[in-house]
């Protein structure tokens, strides 16, 4: 029996006697009638089986996520449909797809989907999107490019290239580079890497032979190389975002500034044949290819438009008047993709143009888009 | 039925009989409300809502944080990273910079941050905890616009000699736990030291569903471990006076595991000092009551993390707080309160450009009436604060509450409130990505609730149910943004958020023979949004704030045997826009048993959290504990 201090510990006062509780036993029959129809209620809500759908015609959009949210993700835009499904990994496979989500590659029928912050590159089906696999020991993954043979995987975590069996998903081999190891193309059975230098700036694209997976130079060129590709003729076309340093103090000044270039290597000497000043005072960060050899650049959020390069004269006329995070081309049409990352808890957009600039439609998509591409 | 739909239906089956069982008693008896330590002026806003954790729960935590207590046992949200991971609150829909803690007098908020790791806060350490619910800036000021948490620690004057204690307990995942006391109480004098230790290494097995093939993994580098030490005295002064010290000392080191998704192990870890200094006074004449309250607070956060090219902060905080409270009754009907407050808030970060200062003063007043023999009272309240040479916006309340019938009260509150911006918003150096807004304005909106009350009181036990209805509006949100020019991210003022919402609770105790039962059941509707201003668009659900929250509680004494069950119920929410966390139900079972010697009394307990091993998220990306057990013994002398 417990002792009236005991009691008192339970903040009770206790002035009165001791009586037994006499239950309504018709208010419990009551209750208990409720109770059948909320069994009814759970047990009839079974899970739903999704209808398989095909992502083919059509561009994956990479939705980075917000850093440490776990809420990165790829959208499907349909060219019939002319619209956007949002969370296809999500909703093929039933799990998250992780933390920033930087990067998709297709190749041989199999999505490549590099995911930056949980350090690993998810396989899937290109088609389907069905899982198919995890790379892991990748640090801090950017980008996935093959040659057929192998997959290389650029890891700004420990500035290394690694190499990939694509039969296993396992890494092989790795191959040391320069700071930030970000875009990458292959030319000449060459690899062909642009170093962004991470969190501090580098101005270098390591070259990496394809037979025998071995560094063969670095090769120096203007501030932060951010993006590359490889033109009709196998040479090698770098954009140089520039640098760019800001006081501490408001109202945060400039206080160092180098010009956004372009660079051009051949890529049989690997030599820098051609250097063009962009901007003194402006940054683009991403530079695509169409299908015809055209170059354009634009893209992240400094720089306001995306422009077309004429190889001809070297002068750029502006196409898209928007600020865009990131832009890309679709190949079969030349129609030009941006992507508006927005505030990254809510649902970012992407606008699609025609190639002479004439808004043709904007997209809903998930957190924090980046990128494009075509299926 | 799976799981959890088996926890879910027994939730609501539980919510929907124990009022039943209640309205089957037909005597009534009286639940006494005793507010906490450190409530302005020892009473708390007229109209407010205000509960308590009752001392049982508070048993049944002991060895667990204050985050565990608070998800479990309150209708407030808790955002944790995992176990013994940081956790932030929100209370009706607001963030945690919305929410102040009050030790006994002090607001513990983080100047910084605007927030407080509820995770490093040991429940053993505290005798109490009260919750009040809604917006009271016009007497805790900035921080208390949603709601207020009380902790308190209590000394009492009374011939009591020595008295020791000892705890120890030993739980699943390496957790080890001990808490030891030793006090005297006299008429004159009262003093306690309380020491305490906890290891955890929260090295569970879980189903990683957020990999390849949903493997099993077990956590890796979560362990924590946790120092305690608190000291207090009390000292009679005079024949009204008294005189109270505190001093509360706490470490707190947490290795900070990978999101669930990553495969690579993290190597980062937080480490919390946090020192808390109180001194506070007391005295009564006739009709005055006086009180003086000086604090100082510490807080240094160190975080580390050699990930990539490695993250280093350092961030010390320190706080020293002045207070003069007055209360002056008239008479019976006409009550009047003053204050003044004086905070000084130091703060050093690698994140600001060099260390920073804020002077704080604020004048704040209360004016009671009550009439027809304390059948209706009115207060208005009123606060006036300077920060630095800026006049803040005047805030102020008016609240009644009305007795319709012995037993059943009306009560309401409308009260106007403000949040200044924390230090981070003001002076975070750029440093290529963020930058801080120095032009910030204070965050203020209103607060308008109404609810009732009602107490059924018998000779053989005791009922009450409250229910409230809100309405919280805030304008000038302050929310972090990318800048459309260059991309990097700073707090604005553009926002609006919206609150509405309706609380439920209810409570029953009554007395079987050679025992007592105990039933408390609390539920939640919540629906917060924020508005944006300038695209006239409207957010989802707040991140990590249920729309639908429910838990409830049944304990029984029977002669030595304790048993206590608690159930909670967590329903869907969003952690962005687009993503939403799978509503969940917690279970929680303590079975204790006590020897009772003349001179020693022994506790012991089994405690099993989790009982139907629900694999559940409270976070993406942090895995949270399966069933676990824990067996405690407590000695008291």
């Amino acid at each position: 029996m417990p002792s009236h201090q005991e009691i008192l510990h339970w903040e009770l006062i206790l002035n009165f006697k001791y009586t037994y509780m006499t239950f309504n036993y018709t208010i419990i029959k009551k209750i208990l009638g409720f109770t059948g129809v909320f069994i009814i209620y759970f047990c009839s809500s079974c899970e739903k089986k999704n209808t398989e759908i095909h992502y083919e015609n059509g561009a994956f959009i990479v939705n980075e996520g917000a850093l440490n949210g776990s809420n990165g993700s790829i959208s499907f835009y349909n060219y019939e449909t002319d619209s956007v499904v949002n969370d296809i990994f999500y909703l093929e496979n039933n799990r998250i797809l992780g933390d920033v989500v930087q990067s998709i590659t297709i190749a041989d029928g199999k999505g490549f989907i590099v995911v930056n912050n949980s350090n690993k590159v998810e396989v899937v089906d290109a088609v389907t999107f069905h899982e198919l696999g995890v790379i892991e020991g990748v640090s801090s993954p950017r980008f996935f490019i093959t040659d057929g043979t192998y997959g290389y995987v650029s890891c700004w975590g420990d500035n290394t290239i690694r190499v990939i069996d694509l039969g296993t998903f396992q890494v092989t081999d790795s191959i040391a580079v320069a700071s930030g190891p970000e875009k990458m193309c292959i030319s000449r059975n060459k690899l062909y890497v642009a170093n962004t230098g991470g969190w501090a700036t580098d101005s270098m694209v390591s070259v990496i032979d394809l037979s025998n997976h071995e560094l063969i130079k670095n090769i120096e060129v203007g501030y932060t190389p951010s993006d590359i590709v490889s033109d009709i003729n196998e040479n090698i076309w770098i954009l140089c975002f520039g640098k760019v340093v800001y006081g501490p103090e408001d109202p945060y000044p400039i206080l160092e500034e180098t010009a956004s270039e372009l660079y051009k290597i051949n890529t049989i000497d690997d030599a820098v044949i051609e250097q063009h000043v962009l901007f003194e005072d402006q940054h683009p960060n991403q530079l695509e290819i169409d299908s015809e050899g055209r170059l354009y650049y634009g893209g992240g959020y400094t720089f306001e438009g995306i422009y077309n390069f004429d190889l001809s004269d070297y002068t750029s006329t502006r196409v898209v008047a928007d600020y865009a995070y990131g832009f890309n081309l679709d190949p079969s049409t030349n129609d030009i993709y941006i992507t508006i990352a927005g505030l990254y808890t809510s649902a970012g957009s992407i606008k699609r143009y025609s190639s002479d600039g004439n808004l043709l439609g904007t997209y809903d998509c998930g957190i924090g888009p980046n990128s494009i591409t075509f299926n | 039925m799976n799981n959890w739909k088996k926890v879910q239906f027994f939730c609501i089956l539980g919510i929907l009989v124990f009022p039943a069982i209640q309205a089957a008693i037909s005597d009534t008896i009286f639940l006494d409300k005793v507010v906490a330590q450190g409530i302005r002026f020892g009473t708390i806003t007229t109209g407010a809502k205000y509960y308590k954790i009752d001392s049982f729960t508070f048993k049944t935590f002991q060895s667990g944080s204050l985050a565990d207590l608070l998800q479990q046992q309150s209708l407030i949200a808790v955002k944790t990273h995992g176990p013994g991971g940081l956790a932030t609150i929100s209370v009706r829909g607001g963030s945690s910079r919305h929410t102040a803690i009050i030790w006994n007098g002090f607001s513990l908020r983080n100047p910084m941050s605007g927030g407080m790791n509820f995770s490093a806060l040991p429940v053993g350490f505290i005798d109490e905890v009260s919750i009040q619910p809604g917006g009271s800036s016009t007497m805790y000021g900035s921080g208390a616009a949603s709601g207020i948490i009380f902790l308190g620690n209590k000394l009492y004057l009374k011939n009591s000699g020595w008295k020791s204690s000892a705890n120890t307990e030993i739980a699943s995942f390496g957790n080890y736990n001990g808490i030891i006391s030793a006090g005297y109480q006299s008429k004159n004098f009262a003093g306690q030291l309380k020491l305490g230790y906890q290891v955890g290494e929260n090295d569970f097995r879980f189903k990683n569903t957020d990999k390849f093939n949903d493997p099993f993994d077990t956590l890796k580098h979560a362990s924590f471990n946790r120092k305690s030490v608190i000291h207090q005295t009390l000292l009679k002064i005079g024949a009204n006076g008294e005189l109270q010290s505190d001093i509360w000392y706490v470490n707190y080191l947490k290795n900070i595991p990978s999101l669930t998704s990553d495969y690579e192990e993290s190597s980062a870890f937080q480490q919390d000092d946090n020192i808390r200094i109180a001194l506070n006074y007391s005295t009564y004449w006739d009709k005055i009551l006086i009180k003086l309250r000086s604090g100082f607070l510490y807080d240094k956060i160190y975080y580390y993390d050699d990930a990539g090219y490695g993250i280093e902060t350092n961030n010390i905080c320190r706080s020293f707080i002045n207070e003069a409270e007055i209360k002056f009754s008239v008479n019976p009907m006409h009550t009047a309160f003053a204050g003044i407050n004086h905070t000084s808030e130091h703060a050093s970060s690698e994140g600001y450009l060099s260390d920073t200062s804020r002077i704080r003063y604020a004048l704040f007043g209360r004016y009671n009436l009550a009439i027809l023999k304390n059948k209706i009272q009115f207060s208005f309240e009123s606060r006036q604060e300077l920060v630095g040479s800026d006049l803040l916006p005047f805030v102020f309340s008016f609240g009644n509450n009305i007795t319709i019938m012995p037993r059943l009260h009306l009560k309401g509150i409308a009260a106007k409130h403000f949040a200044l911006p924390i230090m981070d918003d003001l002076f975070w150096k750029e440093d290529g990505f963020a930058y801080g807004n120095p032009d910030l304005k204070s965050e203020y909106g209103w607060n308008y609730e109404a609810g009732s009350d009602y107490e059924f009181i018998t000779s053989s036990g005791a009922v009450k149910n409250e229910i409230t209805f809100y309405y919280h509006h805030t304008y000038d949100l302050i929310l972090w943004q990318p800048n459309g020019e260059d991309g990097k991210w700073t707090p604005i003022n553009v926002n609006e958020s919206k609150s509405k919402g309706v609380e439920y609770m209810g409570e029953s105790k009554f007395v079987i023979p050679n025992g007592l039962i105990q039933i408390r059941y609390m539920y939640s509707f919540t629906h917060a949004k924020i508005y944006d201003v300038g695209t006239n668009s409207v957010s989802q659900q707040r991140p990590f704030v249920p729309k639908h929250n429910a838990n409830m509680s049944a304990a029984i004494t029977f002669r030595s045997y304790n048993l206590q069950y608690i159930h909670s119920f967590f329903g869907r929410s969003y952690y962005d826009d687009l993503h939403t966390i799978d509503q969940y139900s917690l279970g929680t079972l303590y079975i204790g048993y006590a020897f009772n010697c003349s001179f020693i009394c022994i506790n012991s307990y089994l405690k099993i959290n989790n009982i139907f091993n629900v694999t559940y998220k409270v976070m993406p990306g942090y895995a949270q504990p399966p069933r676990n057990f824990a067996l405690g013994i407590n000695f008291k002398f």
